[in-house]
């Protein structure tokens, strides 16, 4: 697989997409009132960069923490949890900006930045990207 | 006479504040990168922040930042058990360990930051 590398933004047809990682986890997301925080302080520094027109970010399947582990049919096992995380996009942060100028902008000044103690990865996909998840899931 | 909401702080880092990881971008282009390569990317730059923190002892949140502090816990020696530093520091071990983990079931050749198996030793329930 092609490595991972620093992005060119001279060089590299970009979107208007931006995808954050490592910004937050699963367990940030389940409280509702810490979810509309982080929400809230996602859009106010994204909006310093130009116009937003989506901002999503998926939370993981309710679970109840006393049945992990265990086979009871009615509570969801803690690996089929997990995966449907994965496959909803849970951990990432999607920001779909109005033009891919003020997404690029914000992907230089974001980029490296801490949220809640963690460094931020950022990187750009354009609308019509073949990415997983599918961008029709995550903005649906 | 009504409450003041609470005033709270955002969870943003200063922008002077930025730090770099060598060899890990954090700007970066996602052509030809599969999920799987982006999560695992997440992961390891996640465990290099989590070694320097350690390494640096930087994992106490500055004061505002601060959730609530438990109860004081003891020893049978009578110290404690729980203080700020203990708490913080345990809980970036906790993360390694899951991380470590997690990188092993993506990439069997994953090889963990030598102060993982240090660690995984270390928190093996004591008697």
């Amino acid at each position: 697989p092609a490595p991972i590398v620093a992005v060119d933004l001279n060089k590299e047809r970009v979107g208007r997409i931006l995808l954050m990682l490592n910004m937050v986890t699963p367990d940030d997301l389940v409280n509702d009132e810490e979810y509309e925080e982080i929400l809230d302080d996602i859009r106010g520094e994204c909006s310093e960069f130009g116009e937003i027109e989506d901002v999503r970010v998926p939370r993981p399947v309710k679970k109840d923490k006393s049945k992990w582990g265990s086979n009871d049919p009615g509570g969801l096992n803690a690996a089929d949890a997990a995966k449907m995380d994965e496959a909803a996009g849970v951990g990432r942060v999607y920001v779909k900006f109005a033009d891919s100028d003020a997404a690029a902008a914000a992907l230089r000044s974001l980029a490296g930045r801490s949220f809640a103690g963690r460094m931020i990865v950022a990187t750009l996909i354009a609308d019509d990207a073949n990415v997983t998840p599918p961008l029709s899931i995550i903005f649906n | 006479t009504s409450q003041e909401p609470r005033k709270r702080r955002s969870r943003w880092g200063e922008a002077s504040q930025k730090v770099e990881l060598p060899g890990l971008p954090t700007a970066i282009s996602s052509t030809n990168i599969s999920q799987a390569q982006l999560d695992n990317y997440a992961i390891q730059l996640r465990l290099e922040e989590i070694n320097r923190k350690l390494r640096l002892n930087d994992y106490v949140p500055s004061e505002r930042e601060r959730s609530p502090s438990p109860p004081p816990t003891y020893d049978s020696h009578g110290r404690r058990t729980n203080t700020r530093e203990v708490r913080y520091k345990k809980k970036l071990e906790e993360e390694r360990v899951r991380l470590v983990e997690k990188a092993l079931q993506i990439d069997p050749n994953f090889r963990p930051p030598v102060e993982y198996h240090q660690q995984k030793r270390s928190l093996r329930p004591q008697d």
